[in-house]
């Protein structure tokens, strides 16, 4: 089969639409995130996602529709429990994070235990990306690039001194929710792409990648966008032609970029350090 | 009479159930070098983040530039070095002339883009701070004393009316910290700005700063350095030894 046929299937282009603009959202958000040390909120919110999921399957209502708002307002928790509570991040994602295993789990097994269609969420399978989740995708990432051009210096200075930035006068409460909600509206579409248990992985490798050989904040979030482009359209492609799970094969992309960027740094350094002997 | 920059008036702040401050009321005139000194513990950086917003009082009032601090949109006038200087995440990969600029961009209105005359007053603030060949590199790849050289940067570079640095020249090697100290100097006499300065370093309040506020939950002392320097009071609260080091440099 030729590249021409591959691309001449309906599921492949939507795949290749929708896993596009997804990794554009993971790879631009999980700079911000990483940076903010709130890596695994992805994880975090991946496994409530898996107990909307379960709500949603039990209640026969299609679980994009519930897991969006219920994603969101576990965010919300989240930054909640860390400014009220005096919790740290990684605690209070562990919080949110359990409480959505054991919701799905409880779920589940009153609706007679783990189906095909629980397990299809939690492996992802973004051969099956439907129209609907197509144009959520190319509109979210839309806005979340939107927000990020026009409020780069906010974001900048909030994600690297909070303090500073509030003295500033920014309203750094803005910001975070602004981000903790795309977080939320992405780590639920992106558990079409790679499935629950990969979703941080999205998230946080093309940000690393992009660390290993940025000079500036404006070329990590442009290096960490190539990178989770390059990861996904190629990712779909192997699976394909390999007869691979997608999800798997962009993930396992994804760690061959970061790799080959953790080579290019040490070669670099290398070749300075020899320079100025 | 000098215009008042801070008001403070029967502050109290709890964290938990236990006070951190209690009932305090002092004024900053437009000009006065203050040393804000006292032990660990005793809410001198619970007070500024207080007196900058960043924290809620549990009683009391504090204005900036006779607005209310909660209320006060031009914070353009106010500059501000925070005490974790190891806060951030050294890999953070932003370039020292980044940083700086992230000083400007609380007196731009929204996108808050900056444009030529920007990227002159920062090359001036990367200038003073003796920076500027450096300004290329990313933060996490330089020492500790040039981080907190581009944080100082950082707070200078909107040229404000009001400085509150809270241990700035901790990570500082004595040169850059006298040079420093002698650039703060230079800011309070030559171009009026306001200081706020706390630090542990009782030589160099004694040295510069035209007024000290000893803090220890209340305020055991604030007032210029005759009163303190005469007072028998002060000397068997600090000890001679403590008092004398502070007024000794004070000529």
């Amino acid at each position: 089969m030729d590249i021409i046929d591959f691309l001449n299937y309906g599921f492949i282009q939507r795949a290749l639409i929708a896993g596009s603009f997804i990794a554009l959202l993971c790879s631009t958000l999980g700079v911000l995130l990483v940076l903010r040390r709130l890596s695994l909120i992805g994880d975090g919110l991946a496994h409530v996602t898996f107990g909307s999921v379960a709500l949603g399957l039990v209640l026969k209502i299609y679980p994009l529709y519930i897991s969006i708002p219920f994603v969101m307002l576990s965010s919300l928790g989240i930054l909640k429990l860390m400014e009220r509570a005096r919790v740290f991040g990684d605690a209070a994602i562990g919080i949110v994070s359990s409480l959505g295993i054991a919701g799905g789990v409880l779920l589940a097994s009153k609706a007679g235990g783990f189906n095909v269609d629980l397990f299809s969420y939690l492996f992802g399978n973004i051969l099956s990306v439907s129209e609907a989740e197509v144009y959520i995708s190319i509109v979210l990432s839309a806005s979340v690039l939107a927000v990020i051009f026009f409020n780069y210096h906010e974001i900048v200075s909030v994600t690297f001194d909070e303090e500073f930035a509030k003295a500033s006068g920014i309203n750094t409460k803005k910001i975070n929710t602004i981000i903790v909600l795309f977080t939320a509206v992405t780590v639920v579409l992106t558990m079409r792409v790679v499935g629950i248990m990969l979703t941080s992985a999205l998230l946080i490798l093309p940000a690393v990648t992009a660390f290993q050989i940025a000079k500036g904040f404006k070329y990590a979030l442009i290096i960490s966008a190539a990178a989770g482009l390059f990861s996904v359209i190629s990712g779909i492609f192997f699976s394909f032609i390999l007869n691979l799970p997608a999800g798997a094969t962009i993930v396992i992309m994804n760690f061959l970029l970061f790799i080959i960027a953790l080579i290019c740094k040490y070669n670099f350094r290398l070749k300075r350090h020899a320079l100025m002997i | 009479m000098q215009a008042e920059v801070i008001t403070v008036r029967n502050l109290s702040f709890k964290y938990n159930a236990a006070e951190v401050l209690s009932d305090i009321s002092f004024s900053v005139n437009a000009g006065d070098y203050i040393g804000l000194v006292g032990p660990n513990g005793s809410g001198k950086s619970t007070l500024i983040k207080i007196i900058l917003g960043l924290l809620n009082p549990s009683k009391g009032e504090v204005s900036l530039f006779g607005f209310n601090t909660f209320e006060m949109k031009d914070l353009v006038k106010v500059g501000y070095l925070p005490q974790k200087m190891g806060s951030f995440n050294p890999y953070f990969p932003s370039s020292v002339k980044e940083i700086v600029a992230l000083g400007l961009i609380s007196k731009k209105v929204f996108p808050r883009r900056l444009n030529k005359s920007d990227e002159t007053v920062i090359d001036r603030a990367l200038k003073l701070m003796n920076i500027h060949d450096i300004k290329d590199k990313l933060i996490g790849d330089l020492s500790g004393g040039q981080q907190q050289r581009a944080l100082i940067a950082r707070a200078l570079v909107n040229e404000p009316e009001l400085l509150i640095l809270d241990e700035p020249a901790t990570a500082l090697d004595p040169e850059t910290r006298e040079n420093f100290y002698s650039l703060l100097h230079e800011l309070n006499h030559g171009k009026k700005v306001t200081i706020v300065l706390v630090t542990h370093d009782f030589g160099t309040i004694g040295k510069y700063a035209s007024k000290l506020l000893y803090l220890d939950k209340k305020i055991i002392f604030y007032g210029g350095f005759d009163d303190f320097c005469l007072s028998h009071d002060m000397r068997q609260f600090f000890g001679e030894a403590s008092q004398h080091l502070i007024c000794h440099r004070h000529d």
